[in-house]
């Protein structure tokens, strides 16, 4: 039984991450009833600009900001020359699109930074580019590289490492200001509005191209942060990043419900607990396939989600 | 030269008739019943492990050893194991609409590789190995074009028809007397169990499997298979598997062109498709034949009601 | 194939007793009955909104009742779902007209067929001799619906292609090769022109002549629906409110009053305009 709380919270770090990457995944299709399979990578090329950026001797504040607008620019790019072309087009030539994006991310990292992992402080490996940027490196010695903190809080034996609840933190506060954002400015309740009754919405003045850029936008800056915190707590980044925990991710999204702000928080939790569960019990194999399984039951069961509301069909 | 070359495009031919006979059963779900399947890739493992342990654990035991008997004993052990799959994917799946078909079917997939990853018995994440060569590329191409043909004579029956109707307008067909729940689940299965013979003919010729081969992303090569061809048609889902199994292994003659740049090219070729054909290739080439086609026709769209 | 009886004598066909639904705190259909009787044709009319299109879907499954019940002759149909009531001999063509898009004319009425070639498929696959002359039977029973209302040169047409009025008629033809009992149209009328509507009554006329069975009608054209129906009934709110001849309709004052706001000329069927504007 104690056992199962320490899980519990052990599993809200990893949970956050997912549950920040579940936002971008929710809040697309929201508006736009597609499943953005390279939203993942856009979490993974954020890791990685944000942990390239550092290793160059930026601020943490600096290099995340830069990288959410980078990064959130680049997606507003994809939709538009990628999606927007395709609307009309039926459901699966933009998700084919997507593939193919994804596809095209995860091989462009490959190629330019190489396939295998890295950690703080990133070096471009040997090639034309590290001779190229060398120059610019400052010297490892001298940077100063963030550490999320390394303290716990000890209760009765339940240990929550600090770093944990930092993230699990700025989870639940990046959720709260959506949420917010989404109800109380303007543009976020355009974007409310387009995903309840588009129509409507065109209606009554809502530009819906700059809302939909916009969603896509506020997405993946969402999805930098999750990769400043994943390569922070796991030190690591690797091309893959955006596969694994992409569709983990999506899962995520579905099980809290998809379109749902705070079923993307709490879908992401669910998830991140029962990994930290199998995990403990033994059942690490397992693991992966956790995600799925809890994606089917909520479908059979409840398909909107935890969260999310039923969807009528009219005849 | 020229027998070096065939020898060394015996594989990627054998690997090209496989996908196409995979992408000829996805293309029965996704374009004639329009169920959005992203878990076809398991149904084809689960076909291709069965056929496997048959030919290493069972066929032993009942001291069968013919060649030609045990691949086609495979072969329906294969569709058949598949075809059990499916069931058990596609009766909870199909209550869904649309979308969450797709999530589910995605999320059964990954539990089936999940499943396969974790039987010692075959090999767990290292793969199943030891299997004996019964299938070779003759094989392959006569299941194809079997397959082909079947599916083809399949399009015109009571039940191809029923299909493709549920898939334009489920209300209408429903008006017809067609049991749409029924017809999506005969789709379902009967592409599965399509599956299940790739798998079986894989394995064979192959001689190995790794659990690897049910990942969303060997579903998604099927899929672009399908939907780059051409998803309304038998020939589109053809086409589409010798352009993804050819343009990677045409670039790999280029030289100094390293593995991930072939898939970025590949990638690239797979966005340009989509924005400027999404109805698939197969779509371009009759349109580039309407263009210089100019005998008469009639003024409004005229065309073949095809058997796809 | 089908019957060619001309009987005079009319059996009631199609039986909705005391229909009611409510979806979620609106009750859009309440009380509702109606027969529709063989060789007959009946018409259901109201201003739009009144639930006539429910009432369509409740009577072939589409909807389920929350009170109520549907027979054909002495087999009770109530919310035994769409293809049962179907294969039980009830076709029916939609408001918006649901042709399958990605099929041709031809592909769209032999569609129509595939319950009764259930069992066969097999046979049809391996094209074995055996089913060979049933399944020239059905084509020709195909082509010569398609020449009944006029599409046979269409045949290998897109179906989505075809003018407007001629796609309602493959609609018709589709619901026709199913062999119904009773056949209701949901507006077949909308957006044709004259020429067209009076096309349209005669094949509606020829059909119940040809095969003996019963039609239930919805249209916003007056003066189609008096010149065609021998009995109307009167939506209005999801309750009938008359029931009649057109002569007793058109002089009903509830039914006038039901279509004030509409221009009241046009109920008695002065000019043969539809209150309800035109669909397309």
């Amino acid at each position: 039984m104690f056992d199962l709380i320490q899980y519990l919270v052990d599993g809200l770090a990893v949970g956050s991450v997912y549950a920040l990457i579940a936002l971008g995944y929710s809040m697309v299709f929201g508006v736009l009833q597609l499943v953005n399979f390279a939203h993942g990578e856009l979490f993974m090329v954020g890791a990685y600009f944000v942990m390239y950026a550092i290793s160059l001797g930026l601020p943490w504040p600096v290099a995340l900001g830069l990288g959410m607008c980078f990064v959130g620019l680049f997606a507003v790019a994809m939709e538009r020359l990628c999606y927007k072309p395709l609307r009309g087009a039926g459901k699966l030539a933009p998700l084919i699109t997507a593939v193919g994006l994804s596809l095209l991310l995860q091989n462009l990292v490959q190629a330019i930074l190489g396939p295998n992992p890295q950690s703080y402080p990133a070096r471009v490996p040997e090639g034309k580019l590290s001779q190229f940027f060398g120059q610019y490196l400052p010297d490892p010695s001298q940077l100063q590289i963030p550490h999320l903190p390394d303290g716990l809080f000890d209760w009765n034996d339940l240990v929550i490492r600090h770093r944990d609840l930092m993230i699990f933190t700025i989870a639940v506060f990046v959720t709260l200001g959506l949420e917010l954002f989404l109800r109380k400015t303007r543009p976020g309740r355009g974007i409310r509005a387009l995903a309840l009754q588009p129509n409507a919405a065109k209606l009554v003045g809502v530009p819906f191209d700059f809302t939909i850029s916009m969603t896509f936008f506020i997405g993946a800056a969402l999805a930098v942060v999750a990769g400043l915190l994943q390569g922070m707590a796991d030190n690591q980044v690797t091309p893959y990043m955006g596969i694994s925990s992409g569709l983990k991710a999506f899962a995520a999204a579905v099980l809290g419900g998809i379109g749902v702000i705070p079923g993307a928080l709490l879908g992401g939790l669910v998830l991140g607990i029962a990994e930290r569960l199998l995990v403990g019990y033994d059942l690490s194999t397992y693991k992966d396939g956790a995600a799925f399984f809890i994606l089917i039951i909520v479908l059979l069961l409840r398909p909107q989600g935890l969260l999310g509301k039923a969807r009528m069909v009219k005849v | 030269m020229m027998e070096q070359l065939l020898e060394y495009s015996i594989l990627p031919l054998t690997l090209f008739g496989i996908t196409a006979i995979q992408a000829l059963g996805l293309q029965l779900i996704l374009g004639g019943a329009g169920l959005l399947s992203l878990g076809h890739a398991a149904f084809y493992a689960v076909g291709g492990y069965s056929a496997a342990a048959f030919t290493v654990y069972a066929a032993p035991y009942l001291g069968l050893s013919q060649p030609l008997l045990l691949m086609l004993i495979s072969l329906l052990v294969g569709a058949g194991s598949a075809l059990l799959a499916g069931l058990i994917v596609a009766v909870p799946c199909l209550r869904l609409q649309g979308d969450y078909l797709a999530m589910a079917t995605l999320g059964f997939a990954e539990i089936i590789g999940t499943a396969l990853k974790n039987i010692d018995a075959i090999g767990g994440t290292r793969g199943f190995t030891g299997i004996p060569k019964l299938s070779s590329l003759p094989w392959v191409f006569s299941v194809l074009a079997l397959v082909w043909w079947a599916l083809a004579r399949f399009n015109r029956t009571g039940l191809g028809l029923a299909i493709r109707a549920t898939r334009d307008d489920e209300i209408a067909a429903r008006s017809l007397g067609i049991n749409t729940y029924a017809t999506k689940l005969s789709a379902f299965l009967l592409g599965s169990a399509i599956a299940g013979l790739a798998g079986a003919l894989y394995v064979h010729a192959l001689q190995f499997i790794s659990p690897d081969e049910a990942d969303f992303s060997r579903s998604v090569v099927i899929v672009l298979a399908v939907v780059i061809g051409g998803m309304t048609s038998l020939f589109g889902s053809v086409l589409g598997a010798l352009i993804l199994v050819a343009v990677p292994e045409v670039l790999r003659f280029a030289p100094d062109v390293i593995r991930e740049q072939r898939m970025i090219y590949f990638a690239l070729i797979v966005i340009f498709v989509m924005l400027f054909s999404p109805k698939g290739l197969q779509s371009l080439v009759l349109r580039l034949a309407r263009r210089h086609q100019k005998n008469e026709s009639s003024s409004l769209g005229r065309r073949l009601g095809g058997a796809g | 194939m089908f019957s060619s009886q001309l009987s005079e004598q009319s059996k009631i066909l199609l039986r909705a007793d005391n229909l009611t639904i409510r979806f979620g705190g609106l009750v859009a259909v309440a009380n509702f009955s109606l027969t529709v009787p063989s060789n007959q044709i009946v018409g259901l009319i109201g201003p739009n909104g009144a639930g006539k299109t429910t009432v369509f879907n409740l009577m072939t499954g589409v909807y389920a009742p929350n009170v109520g019940s549907v027979f054909l002759e002495d087999v009770e149909l109530t919310a035994r779902g769409a293809h049962v009531i179907s294969r039980a001999g009830v076709a029916r063509t939609f408001q918006n007209i649901r042709l399958f898009a990605g099929m041709s004319v031809l592909d769209n009425v032999l569609a129509a067929l595939s319950w009764q070639r259930r069992g066969t498929n097999l046979a049809s696959l391996l094209a074995l001799p055996t089913i060979k002359t049933r399944e020239y039977e059905m084509m020709q029973h195909a082509l010569e619906m398609l020449s009944f209302v006029g599409l046979a040169d269409y045949a290998d047409w897109e179906a989505t292609s075809l003018p407007y009025g001629l796609q309602r008629k493959l609609e018709i033809a589709r619901a026709l090769m199913t062999r119904p009992r009773v056949l209701l149209l949901d507006e077949p009328a909308a957006g044709m022109n004259p020429t067209e509507k009076d096309e349209l009554a005669g094949l509606v006329r020829e059909i119940v002549r040809q095969h003996g069975l019963g039609v239930l009608l919805i249209e916003h054209d007056m003066k189609f629906v008096m010149n065609l129906c021998a009995q109307l009934t009167v939506l209005d709110h999801g309750e009938v409110i008359a029931v009649g001849t057109p002569a007793e309709i058109q002089k009903n004052p509830k039914v006038i009053e039901a279509y004030l706001g509409a221009d009241s000329a046009q109920v008695s069927g002065a000019d043969g305009s539809s209150p309800g504007g035109a669909q397309r």
